[in-house]
């Protein structure tokens, strides 16, 4: 009985652990904040029958067995993030977190502009203010396990700030990277934009584990200010035994355009909500998501988009392919305010499936309080057809090699708006390992 | 001359029907032959068994391609042999462009080692640049979506473009007249005949004996119900364009529907 009540905590490793951390040197305000938060994780049940998450079995994590990692703000060399990307990247700055963290690099242009990149903990320290103002912002009064979760334990994170008017031509490369040994971890990140601000910045989750398993918590949070522009690929590639609940929450202010990628591969389980808040009027997003799952995978993606401001606009795209036995579940929602007059919003999302054991979900839905909007939004499940396959094969190419440009094909549209060439590559490099190799 | 192809009463099922029922037919490298024969006649179901089309069943006797019994070979190898079918309904594969579709092929098919597809490989650019040239296919299709959106006529011209490319020592042409316009058949012709040399051989699959005129077939076959009833030379494709299937005793009533 014991142990079934432990089940349901998310895991009480959690709570032990961080009574030695509090002893740590922290802001008061963010130790009252984490002690608040661990008291909503506490008492809060795992989300089961709630609509946004009764479609992934969360009782497949087997949260007891993790270890919970201690705060992490150093542990390796500078220059280190980029040593986890498959294909070499040009990059204006970088910076790793995960169980180790390096210090952060930055190009002198960048630092004599005043961007800031920081482990959180430093940053915590060294600009208070301005961390402060952000930290946590658009994730007030939520209440909810994994949030709470995070908001009370994040142990390793990262603060980006790029100044008012500011715009860094190259890449900012963010990688986290986990090695295994039933180790658990509630990675955080803070992202601001300023006004007028124009970045890129891309982001690469990766972990390794043999017989053992890894389980991360992840909570994301960018604010794009006035006028400011960013490029955010979001990309995945953890190992086949790690599980990953994730809550990412970009907010657009007045005129802000935001192109976000996301690039879901990795894990055995993953539950991805993302919200897209177009608070501004003229705010703009386009959201491009791919979902690659093979063998048993099971990801899930939520995207949550709403239409706060008049004149706002969302492009989301959104294609899985699913092969073996895995599962891809895309649920996506527009939310368009009564405010938000003269607003555009598109969802579309297809679906391949590979194989017969493979499972592919699709459910968009549309929410709409103003009159004067366009807004529309539709899905595809398809499979690979056999004429295509047999077409190609009769030119020379095997089946996998086959079914492989026909898995490219499809995720052509998505690749022709991704504006990074190594990001392009990165994300073809992984899906080769899973759907059969071109030369 | 060496046998290209050859076929010993070759009987065909298709999801349990019998298609072709006992089918004698060889190819000799250099020959052209065309096969002629009224809608539902079997052809294209000899053209895809011969590809090794998954479902299409040789339930007797062998398909034997330059000496070798490759009846249960996969498609793919049948291509690495040198076999190549242009398809009646050529198949769109969105998101892939015909240069990276070809060059993909053929980095694939110099794999296995064969030095004449490495070869192919290293002069792709400059071939498929004069293909494209003595085809009049603009070079804009390079970066189209193969087959995605072309019309009938671009299609068939984007099949023997594939087919220039591969160089394959039999090609097979499904109706790659159909579809076609005047001068399109007429440049698609050209291209074909420029392609046969005394070692290749081409099986045309036609109801029109206008692209033999260009062709020049050495045999004439006439199938019907799974068999073919007559053969001959060229005057046979002549005889059937101003007298009709009757004149070869097939009746409306047999023939299969449209
Ligand atoms: N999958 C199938 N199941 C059952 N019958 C089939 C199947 N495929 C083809 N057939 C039948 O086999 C016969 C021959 O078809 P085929 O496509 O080979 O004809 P064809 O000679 O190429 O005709 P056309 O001149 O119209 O192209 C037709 O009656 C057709 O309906
Ligand atoms: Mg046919």
């Amino acid at each position: 009985m014991k142990r079934e009540s432990r089940q349901t905590t998310g895991g009480q490793a959690w709570v032990v652990n961080r009574k030695k951390e509090d002893k740590k040197m922290e802001p008061k305000w963010l130790t009252e904040r984490r002690q608040k938060a661990a008291e909503d994780f506490k008492t809060l049940p795992l989300p089961k029958t709630d609509e946004f998450w009764r479609r992934t079995n969360l009782s497949r994590i087997p949260f007891d067995q993790f270890e919970p990692i201690q705060s992490v703000t150093n542990g390796a060399a500078k220059g280190s993030a980029s040593r986890y990307l498959p294909v070499p990247m040009m990059v204006s700055g970088e910076l790793l977190y995960g169980e180790k963290m390096s210090p952060a690099t930055l190009d002198p242009n960048s630092q004599k502009a005043g961007v800031i990149l920081d482990g959180l903990q430093n940053a915590l320290e060294k600009y208070p203010e301005l961390v402060l103002k952000y930290f946590g912002k658009g994730f007030q009064n939520r209440h909810e396990k994994f949030l709470a979760q995070n908001e009370a334990f994040w142990q390793t994170g990262v603060f980006c700030y790029i100044p008012k008017n500011t715009q860094v031509e190259l890449p900012i490369l963010l990688a986290s990277h986990f090695s295994g040994g039933n180790q658990s971890a509630a990675p955080r990140l803070l992202i601001v934009l300023d006004k007028g601000a124009k970045t890129t910045i891309v982001h690469y989750a990766s972990s390794e584990t043999e017989n053992d398993s890894i389980f991360l918590n992840n909570v994301v949070e960018i604010y794009i200010e006035e006028e400011a522009h960013l490029t955010y690929i979001d990309s995945q590639a953890l190992s086949d035994q790690t599980f990953e609940i994730a809550q990412k929450r970009i907010e657009l202010e007045t005129n802000a355009k935001l192109k976000w990628v996301l690039d879901i591969q990795g894990s055995k389980l993953s539950k991805t909500n993302i919200e897209t808040v177009l608070k501004g009027s003229g705010a703009a997003a386009e959201v491009l998501g791919l979902l690659c799952g093979n063998k048993k995978q099971h990801l899930e993606l939520y995207a949550w988009t709403q239409h706060a401001a008049p004149h706002t606009t969302a492009d989301i795209l959104i294609k899985g392919t699913a092969n073996d036995a895995a599962k891809t579940i895309f649920q996506g929602m527009i939310r368009i305010e009564k405010a938000a007059q003269g607003t555009e919003s598109y969802m579309a999302n297809n679906n391949l499936v590979l194989s017969e054991k493979a499972h592919a979900d699709s459910i968009p839905r549309l929410e709409i309080e103003a009159d004067d909007v366009r807004a529309s939004h539709g899905a595809t499940i398809g499979q690979v057809d056999a004429e295509q396959l047999f077409y190609l094969e009769t030119r020379g190419l095997n089946r996998e090699e086959a079914e492989h440009l026909i898995v490219e094909g499809f995720y052509e549209d998505i690749f022709g708006r991704i504006p990074v060439e190594s990001v392009r590559e990165v994300m073809r490099k992984n899906i080769e390992k899973k759907v059969g190799v071109i030369a | 001359m060496p046998s290209l192809l050859k076929l010993d009463n070759l009987h065909i099922k298709v999801e349990g029907n019998e298609i072709i029922k006992g089918l004698d037919l060889e190819i000799a490298e250099g020959e052209v032959h065309a096969i002629m024969g009224p809608n539902g006649s079997g052809k294209s179901t000899l053209a895809y068994t011969l590809m090794g089309r998954p479902g299409y069943e040789v339930t007797q006797g062998k398909i034997i391609f330059k000496g070798e019994d490759i009846t249960e070979m996969e498609p793919e190898k049948r291509a690495q042999k040198g076999l190549f079918l242009s398809f009646q309904y050529p198949v769109a594969v969105p998101g892939v462009t015909v240069a990276s579709f070809l060059m993909t092929v053929l980095q694939s098919l110099s794999k296995t080692g064969n030095g004449r597809f490495a070869e192919l490989r290293k002069n792709f650019r400059k071939n498929f640049k004069e293909n494209m040239t003595q085809l009049k296919v603009d070079p804009s299709f390079a970066t189209r979506y193969l087959n995605d959106g072309f019309s009938g006529g671009e299609k068939k011209r984007i099949e023997i473009l594939q087919m220039m490319t591969l160089q394959p020592q039999l090609a097979i042409l499904d109706e790659t007249d159909s579809g076609l316009d005047i001068d399109a058949l007429k440049i698609v012709s050209e291209g074909v005949s420029r392609y046969i040399n005394p070692e290749r051989g081409v099986l045309c699959i036609t109801h029109y004996q206008r692209i033999l005129n260009h062709l020049k077939p050495d045999f004439v076959h006439i199938l019907t119900q799974g068999k073919i009833i007559a053969s001959g030379g060229p005057e046979l494709a002549l005889q059937l364009e101003s007298e009709g299937y009757k004149a070869f005793g097939i009746v409306e009533e047999t023939r299969g529907t449209i």
